[in-house]
């Protein structure tokens, strides 16, 4: 009886990730094809897709606290914690952009990839699920991370501030003693933006497949929401805390790619351990299901492979950038940049910068690259940061593309 | 068969590739050449057609044959 519930939650959570692989696969939703399309053709329609998912899940985690009253104090991962390691967040968020511009996708199109018959992605999804695993589960974050991530971590209830919500830190600012308002007036105005950003895309606007993507993606994250959160989650974490043997990662949240792989690493290897079977895992078995029966319906199912050892090269780098980066920064496009910024983080704002940042120098770096055949890497580096204005035009290196 | 005075082989790579080679393909063509561009990454379809967009070149022909996309582009 106690398993069936953690069983239902499973189950429906796995139909959401279906509904979202094929809408993905269907639309071409793509966070790195976003920054991509921008950067190389000036095109914000995927752009504008991803800042309406993130918007439309805003809107719907604020109505899910107002009606159901959500918990989103302990997430899993903690988006909310009082624990600011902005370091790790920039850090790890700019490795995860270089990374999945090297793996040709984030997370999730690296799921929407093999369901559309990528192999290279599958490749991709295994070594970023070994870093992920490595980071999580043995002492390597310890050895590498640990230092000096702590020194650089800040408490914010020194500050008097209890959690890293825009809204707790707009409220310590503000001196205001109303926490209910500060958060629905903050929550709105977030959600504004980001609605603002995206439907100020003509691209975005003339292109209703963007506007499905997006609506679907959002709407997905919030139903993960509600599954984990809602009446029925609720229960599924009372009755494993009774539980002597408890599943794994029970507990409130939604959408996340990066340690998902990792978990799914770790029941790899003990497959027979079904109290391993987490929310995560679920989640990339549906998007690559979703994906797949997609790519079948639409006959664009092909399987592809590595082009040569140096594509192989490229995308086993970024994937193990995607594992590290991922983890160090709690989350990905996904994780971070529409699942923590609907619980209004600070820290998951930080990250969704960091990784578009990063996305973008590398971008640039690319293409200086393929077009300067002699160029160094140094010299397309700096050429780069000064197009993306964070050099003077005195220190270009190489005629702007 | 379409005339081309260039040709870029993206055979092999994902997005971004195919869309950044093409894209330098463009810049190094006069107007009226066209470029024959050769794909296997299915994202490239709709890559490309948003980059002819953004550079308003012309899409003479697309297709595909045996898993490869065959993309001739005029430019403008």
């Amino acid at each position: 009886m106690e398993l069936e519930i953690t069983t239902v939650v499973l189950l429906l959570s796995f139909a959401v990730a279906l509904i979202m692989g094929a809408a993905a696969n269907k639309t071409n939703f793509c966070t790195m094809g976003a920054v991509s399309d921008w950067v190389n053709m000036g095109d914000t329609g995927r752009m504008g897709a991803w800042m309406l998912s993130i918007g439309i899940a805003i809107a719907g985690v604020l109505l899910l606290q107002f009606i159901y009253g959500i918990p989103l104090d302990s997430t899993l991962p903690p988006y909310l914690t009082s624990n600011f390691g902005w370091l790790r967040y920039i850090l790890g968020g700019f490795m995860f952009g270089i990374g999945m511009t090297l793996a040709s996708g984030c997370g999730n199109k690296t799921m929407v990839n093999i369901g559309g018959g990528n192999m290279k992605s599958l490749v991709v999804l295994v070594v970023a699920g070994i870093f992920a695993y490595l980071m999580t589960k043995t002492s390597f974050y310890e050895v590498l991370f640990h230092g000096w991530v702590s020194a650089t971590t800040v408490d914010l209830t020194a500050y008097e501030i209890n959690s890293q919500s825009l809204d707790s830190v707009f409220l310590r600012v503000f001196g205001s003693s109303n926490n209910e308002l500060f958060h629905w007036v903050i929550g709105l105005l977030l959600m504004a933006f980001f609605l603002f950003i995206a439907f100020r895309s003509k691209d975005l606007r003339s292109t209703p497949h963007n506007i499905v993507g997006g609506v679907v993606i959002g709407l997905a994250i919030v139903a993960g929401w509600y599954i984990t959160g809602g009446a029925l989650g609720q229960e599924a974490i009372e009755t494993v805390e009774w539980l002597d043997e408890r599943p794994v990662g029970v507990g409130v949240q939604s959408y996340t790619f990066i340690n998902p792989m990792g978990e799914s690493i770790s029941y790899l290897m003990d497959p027979m351990n079904t109290l391993l079977i987490t929310f995560g895992l679920v989640a990339v078995l549906g998007v690559i299901t979703g994906s797949f029966v997609a790519s079948i319906l639409s006959k664009r199912f092909k399987i592809t492979w590595f082009y040569d050892s140096a594509d192989m090269l490229k995308h086993l780098f970024g994937a193990a950038l995607m594992g590290i980066g991922g983890v160090l920064g709690m989350g990905c496009t996904i994780g971070q940049g529409i699942t923590g910024v609907s619980t209004l983080s600070v820290g998951s704002l930080l990250v969704l910068g960091s990784i578009i940042f990063g996305c973008m120098l590398t971008m640039k770096v690319m293409y200086y690259r393929m077009v300067y055949e002699e160029a160094s890497f140094i010299e397309s580096l700096i050429t780069s940061l000064v197009d993306l204005k964070l050099l003077t035009e005195r220190l270009r290196k190489l005629e702007k593309l | 068969m379409i005339e081309f005075q260039a040709e870029i082989d993206a055979r092999g790579l994902s997005c971004p590739m195919p869309v950044k080679k093409a894209k330098k393909g463009l810049k190094h063509l006069s107007a009226g050449d066209v470029l024959h561009v050769i794909a296997t990454d299915p994202a490239s379809v709709q890559d490309i057609d948003i980059l002819l967009e953004s550079l308003e070149d012309e899409m003479l022909e697309a297709l595909e044959e045996n898993g490869e996309y065959h993309f001739y582009i005029k430019k403008s």
